[in-house]
């Protein structure tokens, strides 16, 4: 059923008590609400949301609330009678404009979970390695509410109970009023951008989340023996499995492909430790050794011993020119990327660097 | 295991690789046992592998311990017995075709697999690259005992170690912490998670045969666990072992041990792997380790927008007049802006952004919410990387950040590789990812200029010698772009220490770490003269490392600049002097395509200077033609001066003598040509005195071994050889022998494309131009290696500029070259008969001579199709007459035993060394089915028939499958009475008529299978014809449209039964040029 049948047939569900008029159909804004200037506007202008996190709620708003009101929300939404919204602290509070010169301050939320059932929700998600690699990259899978059935919950309300209203616009016996559905048009947008916020209404914070997963696929690893705390999603690989040996039977000795073999040079990095450099200081901070430091002089370490390991001039058949040659060379990117830092050779000793 | 004792006669063994209770482990099959066993039986043994001491023998000392292996193998369904490996099936020519993945019956459907136990040795990881360098090499080595076949397991295991290798020197590993129940330890590992690193292992996952999986252990056959695993123990390995032998425990000795950072490097830096924690400092451990290392993948706030970072050279005005070092008051500015990350063209400035307010907005109708938020919060995650925004994040609306010019050199030289790894973008000025914008040592050889005579000047006499040993003047110059600079001019701008400075109005980069080293190299290296070799070695061959300074290339002067064709322009793309064109020569009867008068002026030119060269044109492009015209040029020219001309050795596979002999005489009739060939062949003075009577000798490589005393007698004025590729290993007899032999010139004439098969492109280089590519070891060592390994580009590069002014190599797809061919091209392939097949025929043609003498009318004509047929089927292959028939054990027919399917052989290996596909016509089926055989085992592979009896559903699976782009089976057979009308086969390029209809319109239709609508490429029709039969004559016959011809054209084969017995015996009785064995 959609906001436009309703609007057709408004003696069924009409508001209890309101005046009713035909001159309203008229106006752009439903009883001439006073106009508000840089107020937040939806952007969909018409027709039905696209996403399906949006439309999720678009439909219990369109089951809740009858066709006027429906219809006068979303023109408000539309028309920026939207002061002021904000999606923080697990609930979206917005200050709408309606008539009175005082603006309704209007609340949409949904239950939060329980600490057990947050828990139980992150070990779901984590389990399943598809979910959490969307999640970890930042989309939200629309079949990720078959996760939540084993456990007995709903990410997405599934009817109108399941979300919390709240407008000081008093119409007590009818808890979907204009400013509700307008708040909940605009939360419904942004559900669709932000995955992560349906977890936050639900009060599991953002990095809470993350955090979380990451915890979840580290225990999750395969098979016995020591596991590394964490591993990296090599999407395509990590989170799908090739075919089984029973599937495979034929071709059975020879590549799946003849494909070209990527180029792989044994030369420097670009930059020297990329990844040190990337992940920035100790995250031992009380500890006062310099990690950092010392990590960096054995990538060095390691780094020049693989590259002269297949140095077809630096070979078993003329070591004197080896050691000639190390010294001709002062190993420029190292001298470059940290002047603090004493060569490695002969004996590496660790030093505090700026950074740790 | 069944070593069946002392296997006395050398035996195949064919190893293969698995991974086991993380150890790398080699086993492997013997052909021996496997005949011997018979296939496998019922026990839980495998039945042909080959047992642990034979094994560790095979692996060499390098190889640890054995050990037992339970693997899942597979096996013919219902009776369990496993299968032979598809390289064991191969080289035993058992079962091929059970084995192939497509074959026209259901073979193959029932397959299952089955658990067995085999001996395996391990490879330690300390030692993993030596073991499979030599499994890998072992395979090339020629020699006495066992010959040792590896399967593609190895090889993909082998590369696994390249990448673990790649990833330590590109230090794409971390420290990490591995948590088994309540224990930690340390260990390296692998980190795969970077866009670069991911590429390299999913293209390398996507390699993996099923087999390297077949190990039963906890990794349950999972591919990707297992690439984890070897990359991580190898990474692990070596990181031990470079920080045990540099004694890194000692930093920490001493150390407080209860401290969380000491006890996680107590497990990493030497023997030890335990890290000892207790409650609760062992979960926060944990967590913070796992949280430091998980910041690797995360990701900004919005999937769709990023940080772009933009870095703006001054303003001109501030570098007015400004050579050298930047004044310190210029200033670089670092601009910000919001870029869209799947529409990177869809940028936002942030003054823009500023402006927005928190309102979503829509840009180019993508959707961007909260701009400056956006802004901030990346900028905030950048500066962890970029310090210098941090001053940005000072002001409330920034919209860049100014920096100085050493800031700028920081910012480009080590930020800007980070920032792109974290998923920001960074756009920097064009000159910066440039060669033109790095200063470098460019190589200038100088020689005199001198005067090509082409078509009027001297050919040979007094031409001077000159070639790779030819001294010539060369020195190193620093240089940038265009501009040479002096080493004076080049320690100035040294000393001022700046990174960055403006030579000629652009900036050119001078990094410092270079600096002293290229001094030292240019005062060392001053210039001088040196063998033409030496400095083209040297120019391509360079390390940038050695030189410390990045070697632009080489520029010449005078003659040489016409040899390596001029250098390369400052964009680096390369500038091909030309060459003095020649024309066809007058007595060359036929005209040159434009790209064939450009190969035969190439040749002479480069003959001029004494460098040997290598026509690589694609198979149908006409090098026979183009080397037909030389001779006749050289010819023309020296009788224009009155001069004679050395003879020219002409070496090339036998199944070629006859092709080449029918070209000489269609194109160049006043060429004298003697076949050195077959029992009656010339010897001692006779041949001596004859070869200098003639203008050219063609011989086959058989010969070119077996008479290489007499050969070598001759002075030559040029040797040619023709299927260079028959000489690609350096070490085969008939390679010696070759290179042994004295000519003036040298060219190698070759269909495939020599550059991307090294082994091969040294044996051809060093027959033409000797001791060019050093010796073979060297070549290995310094481009082999690095090249087939790693793939290394730059080697692959200097290479490359080191072979490319000899040879020249044309394909079909080439837009210059498609345009001068014709859609359709058809050429005849003239081939012998062997002497078994010669036996045969003549047989034949004197029992069906002697029966038709008595007989008449009907039963006369019976006799005489009846004979056609078989001497057809002669000519194909004996087998084909003799019913024999494929498999039992017996494998396929050697197509040795026909002179046309030898050929076939070659030609098809040279259709899928193009990359391209073919189709192979025959008017019988059990040729079919033989040809089938033959070309499953010679190469290895499926190989697809399609004949009358295919039922409709596979008819189409077949075409389906044969033009389908990605896929594998690049050979359909085709008998069919009407050559399959209807079937569109436009995936193919080369059609084969591998025995004749002798009816052009049938041939046609069948041609039109491929040349039709949807084909865009030249369709090249062979047309297979055996000298000296009754193909040759009835081909001549229609060829010359004589009224016969249209008989026979109307009428099929009829005509024949009408001619009387001594016409018969003119058309059907064998000539003497046709046999040609490989004696």
């Amino acid at each position: 059923m959609s906001a436009a049948d309703d609007a057709k047939k408004p003696g069924t569900t009409g508001a209890a008590g309101k005046p009713e008029g035909p001159y309203r159909r008229e106006t752009k804004l439903p009883q001439n609400p006073r106009r508000v200037r840089g107020g937040v506007r939806m952007k969909r202008k018409e027709g039905d949301p696209d996403a399906w996190a949006e439309q999720r709620l678009w439909r219990i708003c369109e089951q809740a609330a009858d066709g006027e009101t429906l219809k006068e929300g979303l023109e408000y939404a539309r028309g920026g009678q939207t002061r002021r919204i904000s999606f923080e602290g697990g609930k979206a509070e917005a200050s709408v404009q309606g008539r009175r010169s005082r603006p309704y301050a209007t609340s949409v939320s949904l239950p939060a979970y329980s600490h057990e059932e947050a828990a139980q929700v992150i070990q779901a998600l984590g389990d399943q390695s598809r979910y959490a690699a969307k999640l970890l990259a930042g989309e939200l899978p629309p079949s990720i509410e078959d996760v939540f059935v084993p456990i007995g919950l709903h990410l997405f309300p599934s009817s109108e109970e399941d979300i919390e209203l709240s407008c000081s616009c008093k119409e007590e016996n009818k808890p979907w009023c204009k400013h509700a559905v307008c708040v909940a048009a605009l939360l419904g947008e942004k559900l669709a951008d932000d995955p992560f916020l349906v977890f936050e209404l639900r009060g599991i914070p953002r990095d809470h989340l993350v955090e979380g997963l990451r915890d979840v696929r580290a225990m999750a690893t395969l098979g016995p023996g020591p596991q590394p705390v964490y591993a990296a999603h090599v999407s395509g690989l990590s989170d799908t499995p090739a075919p089984s040996l029973e599937q495979s039977v034929q071709g059975f000795w020879r590549a799946p492909r003849r494909g070209p073999m990527p180029s792989v040079p044994v030369e420097p990095p670009e930059v020297s430790h990329p990844l040190l450099r990337r992940l920035g200081p100790s995250p031992f901070q009380e500890s006062r050794f310099p990690l950092v430091g010392l990590l960096a002089t054995c990538y060095d370490l390691i780094g020049r011993d693989a590259i002269e390991a297949d140095d077809p001039d630096v070979g078993s058949e003329d070591p004197p020119s080896r050691e000639a040659e190390a010294q001709a060379q002062p190993e420029p990117e190292q001298k470059q990327a940290e002047p603090e830092r004493p060569k490695a050779r002969p004996r590496a000793t660790a030093r505090p660097l700026k950074r740790d | 295991m069944t070593d069946s004792g002392a296997v006395l006669q050398a035996d195949t063994l064919v190893l293969h690789a698995c991974f086991s209770d993380r150890t790398v482990l080699v086993w492997g099959e013997s052909a021996g046992a496997l005949r011997a066993a018979g296939g496998g039986g019922e026990s839980d043994e495998h039945a042909f592998s080959i047992g642990a001491d034979r094994l560790a023998s095979v692996v060499g000392d390098q190889a640890g311990g054995s050990r037992r292996v339970r693997l899942l193998l597979p096996a013919e369904g219902g009776a369990s017995r496993v299968l032979p490996s598809e390289q064991l099936a191969f080289e035993t020519g058992l079962d091929a075709e059970t084995l192939s993945p497509i074959s026209d019956d259901e073979n193959g459907g029932g397959l299952t697999l089955r658990e067995v136990t085999v001996d395996a040795v391990e490879v330690p990881f300390d030692r993993y690259r030596a073991v499979f360098d030599a499994l890998l090499e072992r395979e090339n080595e020629a020699g006495g005992g066992d010959r040792v076949v590896v399967g593609e397991t190895i090889e993909f295991y082998a590369t696994l170690g390249v990448l673990a290798h790649h990833l330590l020197a590109q230090q794409r590993f971390l420290p990490m912490l591995y948590q088994d129940q309540a224990d930690l330890s340390g260990g390296w590992m692998a980190w795969l998670g970077d866009g670069a690193t991911k590429e390299r292992v999913l293209a390398l996952a996507a390699l993996m045969p099923p087999a390297a999986r077949a190990a039963i252990d906890d990794s349950e056959h999972d591919g990707w666990a297992i690439i984890q695993s070897v990359l991580d123990g190898f990474i692990d390995t070596a990181c031990r072992a470079t920080l045990i032998r540099e004694e890194m425990t000692d930093t920490i000795d001493g150390r407080d041990p209860t401290d969380v950072q000491i006890a996680w490097l107590s497990g990493l830096l030497g023997e030890e792997h335990a890290v000892r924690a207790v409650e609760p400092t062992r979960s926060e451990m944990t967590r913070r380790i796992r949280r430091w290392v998980g910041s690797l993948e995360e990701q900004g706030q919005s999937t769709t927008w990023r940080l772009l970072l933009r870095l703006n050279e001054p303003l001109e005005e501030a570098l007015e007049g400004v050579d050298g070092p930047p004044p310190d008051s210029v200033r670089w500015s670092l601009s910000l802006h919001l870029q869209n990350t799947e529409n990177e063209h869809v940028v936002v400035d942030a003054v823009d952004i500023w402006s927005f307010g928190r309102d979503s907005v829509i840009v180019e109708g993508l959707q961007l919410d909260s701009p400056p938020e956006l802004l901030l919060a990346e900028l905030g995650r950048a500066s962890r990387y970029c310090p210098p925004l941090e001053r940005a994040l000072d002001e409330a609306e920034p919209i860049e950040v100014l920096l100085e010019t050493k800031e700028a050199y920081t910012f480009l030289r080590e930020i800007k590789p980070i920032l792109l790894e974290s998923g920001f973008a960074v756009e920097t000025p064009a000159w910066w990812d440039s060669p033109v914008g790095r200063l470098g040592a460019r190589l200038r050889i100088e020689s005199e200029d001198m005067d090509f005579e082409g078509a009027e000047g001297s050919a040979d006499a007094a031409a001077p010698r000159l070639g790779l040993t030819s001294l010539v003047g060369y020195q190193w110059d620093i240089a940038v772009g265009g501009t040479t600079l002096s080493l004076h001019e080049f320690e100035q701008l040294a000393s001022q220490k700046q990174p960055l400075v403006r030579i000629d109005g652009r900036w050119v980069e001078i990094r410092p770490e270079d600096v002293e080293a290229a001094v030292e190299f240019i005062r060392t290296n001053p210039g001088g003269e040196m063998a033409l070799g030496e400095a083209l070695r040297m120019a391509f061959g360079a390390d940038a490392k050695k030189i410390g300074l990045h070697v632009l290339g080489v520029e010449a002067t005078g003659w040489v600049s016409s040899i390596l064709g001029g250098g390369k322009d400052e964009q680096g793309n390369p500038v091909r002097t030309t060459l003095p064109e020649i024309d066809a020569p007058d007595n060359f009867r036929g005209t040159l395509r434009p790209y064939q008068a450009r190969g035969l002026s190439w040749m002479a030119f480069l003959e001029q200077f004494g460098f040997g060269c290598c026509l690589a044109d694609d198979m149908g492009l006409g090098k026979t033609v183009q080397l037909l015209a030389l001779l006749t040029h050289e010819r023309e020219v020296a009788k224009g001066q009155g001069e004679t001309v050395r003879p020219t050795l002409l070496v090339v596979p036998m199944s070629v003598v006859g092709n080449w002999l029918k070209e000489a005489q269609r194109f160049a009739p006043d060429l004298r040509v003697l076949v050195h060939h077959g029992l009656d062949r010339k010897q001692g003075d006779e041949l001596v005195e004859a070869a200098s009577s003639h203008d050219c000798v063609i011989t086959t490589f058989a010969l070119a071994n077996r008479d290489r005393e007499l050969l070598e007698r001759v002075h030559w004025g040029r040797l040619v050889v023709d299927e260079a590729q028959f000489i690609k290993n350096p070490a085969a007899k008939q390679s010696v022998a070759i290179r042994s032999l004295n000519a003036d010139k040298r060219i190698a004439l070759t269909g495939t494309p020599v550059e991307n098969r090294l082994s091969e492109l040294w044996s051809i280089m060093e027959f033409l131009n000797p001791g060019f590519l050093g010796s073979s070891g060297e070549f290995r060592k310094r481009f082999s290696q690095p090249i087939e390994r790693y793939r290394d580009q730059t080697r692959s590069e200097q290479l490359r500029g080191l072979v490319r002014p000899f040879i020249l190599r044309r394909t079909k797809t080439d837009p210059t070259i498609a345009a001068d061919l014709p859609e359709k091209l058809e050429t005849r392939e003239y081939t012998h008969l062997t002497s078994e097949q010669a036996e045969l025929y003549e047989n034949c043609v004197n029992r069906m001579l002697h029966a038709v003498e008595e007989s008449e009318g009907i039963h006369r004509r019976g006799l005489v199709l009846a004979a056609l047929i078989k001497l057809k089927q002669i000519c194909n292959h004996p087998a084909q007459l003799l019913k024999e028939t494929v498999g039992e054990g017996g494998g396929a027919p050697n197509p040795s035993r026909s002179g046309k399917c030898t050929r076939l052989m070659e030609m098809v290996d040279e259709v899928l060394s193009e990359g391209e596909r073919c189709l192979i016509f025959t008017q019988f089926r059990q040729m079919g089915h033989l040809l089938a055989a033959m070309l499953r085992q010679h190469l290895g592979r499926g190989v697809l028939f399609l004949h009358g009896g295919t039922p409709q559903k596979a008819r189409e699976k077949m075409v389906e499958e044969f033009q389908n782009p990605q896929g594998d089976v690049p050979i359909l057979i085709v008998s069919l009475k009407a050559g399959g009308v209807g079937l569109n086969l436009t995936a193919a390029t080369h059609v084969f008529h591998f025995d004749r209809w002798w009816n052009p319109a049938v041939e046609n239709q069948a041609t039109d299978r491929a040349y039709r609508i949807g084909q865009t490429r030249t369709v090249h029709v062979h047309k297979f014809v055996v000298r000296g039969t009754l193909e040759e004559r009835i081909d001549e016959m229609i060829e010359a449209k004589t009224e016969l011809a249209e008989n026979i054209i109307g009428a099929g084969e009829r005509w024949l039964t009408e001619l009387d017995t001594s016409q018969l015996r003119d058309i059907l009785t064998l000539r003497a040029d046709a046999i040609g064995d490989e004696i």
